[in-house]
């Protein structure tokens, strides 16, 4: 079996595994299906940095990286149940490009990424003022801006992309008006990076990247 | 929340513990560089020399008066060829704004060198049709003086000869091969097809020089342009 085949089935039990892991628990019927139909969706928006991403790599290849990057995105969720949320998300990021090789550093511009994501909340139990949520995230992310440089010259133009992460909130003070949630998050997320038809130069693989932010909605 | 909520709780943390663990052990894309397929030091005793990583590269050309043959044609044909190989902006051939600028000036013989050749380094065109001319001096080549006296950001001459050319065809092929060389590749291929071939006869680049100059851009320079 070629390394290419072998690379494309663990990743396909990675997938399989990650769907297991993850489950569908949040989403099952709940005894407050019946207030669902009543409850609102919720405006959010969130910043975040981008760390540590390396999109290729190789015994006798540059070294691709993004350090650092930023996102900004927007997005709406409502309660699926009594302690879980569910969403979607549209994010923007750009991610300034470095390679290194030989001894060498130079820069090769910046990458563009949209992602269109799902997402999922669970909160846990409230400690003091502040709340834990586990968050996971999954979607696909557009990557342009770089079409002269491997690996995203040979790269298909739409990837899967996914994120699991935690996140904490502060609870506001009871008030008789809805307050701005203000939620701190942190999750480890991906980014699958393989070859169109017709280029094989690289092998496909999955890009990872920390991801550190702020969300805050109504 | 009940004990066993919480119970629930953890085993979703640990659930999704374990696959942010899964999900940061994934490999990231790799790839291999080529190997050369002909040497690309086979004229410089094994030396290899190339730009810097990431290096914007300008060109400066000067028309004869013989314009039976188009210099700038050929020099922007071999640019353009030369620049669709790089596969990370290892280099960017592009046109200088002015002589001063330049970090190749590509003349004919017929004209005079707007720089002065180094004097640990011969200016030894033997008659070809196309010469290309540097002179390393410890880790990177020299930075020509200018014939006017003062510096310049000139370290490589392409020197033509353009009455050996028979045709635009043939003066095509050879700035594509000079310019082979003044990115990095010291050798010449034995195969006739190539543009690095000894008497080039083509002024796109093969695989093969593909290759060869793909592979170098990958190697640590024993001195750099």
């Amino acid at each position: 079996m070629t390394r290419v085949r072998r690379r494309s089935m663990r990743a396909r039990h990675a997938m399989a595994f990650g769907v297991w892991l993850v489950g569908l628990g949040g989403l099952r019927p709940s005894p407050l299906a019946a207030q669902r139909a009543s409850t609102p969706w919720r405006f959010m928006q969130e910043g975040s940095g981008w760390f540590g991403s390396t999109w290729l790599e190789g015994p006798r290849a540059p070294t691709v990286r993004s350090t650092a990057g930023g996102a900004l995105g927007i997005g709406m969720r409502r309660a699926v149940r009594e302690d879980t949320d569910a969403g979607v998300m549209l994010r923007a990021a750009l991610q300034p490009i470095s390679l290194h090789e030989a001894g060498a550093t130079w820069r090769e511009g910046t990458l563009r990424e949209v992602d269109a994501l799902g997402m999922l909340s669970m909160t846990s139990a409230r400690r003091g003022r502040t709340r834990l949520h586990l968050e996971g995230l999954a979607g696909i992310a557009v990557l342009n801006g770089l079409g002269n440089l491997l690996p995203f010259r040979d790269a298909g133009t739409i990837s899967p992309v996914g994120e699991v992460g935690l996140a904490v909130s502060r609870i506001p003070e009871e008030s008789t008006r809805r307050q701005r949630e203000l939620i701190g998050f942190a999750r480890v997320g991906m980014v699958r990076l393989g070859t169109t038809p017709g280029y094989a130069l690289i092998t496909p693989g999955w890009v990872n990247r920390i991801i550190i932010g702020v969300r805050s909605g109504r | 929340m009940t004990p066993r909520h919480a119970r629930s709780r953890w085993f979703a943390a640990a659930r999704l513990a374990l696959l942010a663990g899964v999900l940061a052990g994934c490999e990231a894309p790799t790839l291999a560089r080529p190997v050369f397929a002909y040497d690309p030091t086979s004229l410089t005793g094994g030396q290899l020399y190339r730009w810097p990583s990431g290096s914007t590269v300008t060109v400066w050309f000067i028309q004869p008066n013989d314009l039976t043959r188009d210099v700038r044609l050929a020099v922007v044909n071999a640019m353009r060829a030369w620049n669709e190989l790089p596969l990370f902006g290892e280099y960017r051939l592009e046109a200088a704004a002015t002589l001063a600028d330049a970090n190749i000036v590509v003349l004919d013989q017929s004209t005079t060198l707007p720089v002065v050749p180094a004097a640990a380094c011969p200016f030894d065109p033997r008659g070809s049709a196309g010469y290309t001319y540097f002179c390393p001096d410890g880790s990177r080549a020299l930075r020509l003086a200018a014939a006017g006296g003062g510096t310049t950001r000139t370290s490589v001459v392409i020197r033509l000869d353009i009455g050996r050319t028979g045709s635009q065809d043939a003066l095509n092929a050879v700035v594509a091969h000079e310019f082979g060389h003044a990115l990095g590749i010291g050798g010449h291929s034995p195969n006739t097809q190539d543009v690095m071939f000894g008497v080039p006869t083509v002024s796109v680049p093969t695989s093969r020089d593909a290759q060869t100059l793909q592979y170098l851009l990958g190697e640590r320079p024993r001195f750099t342009l």
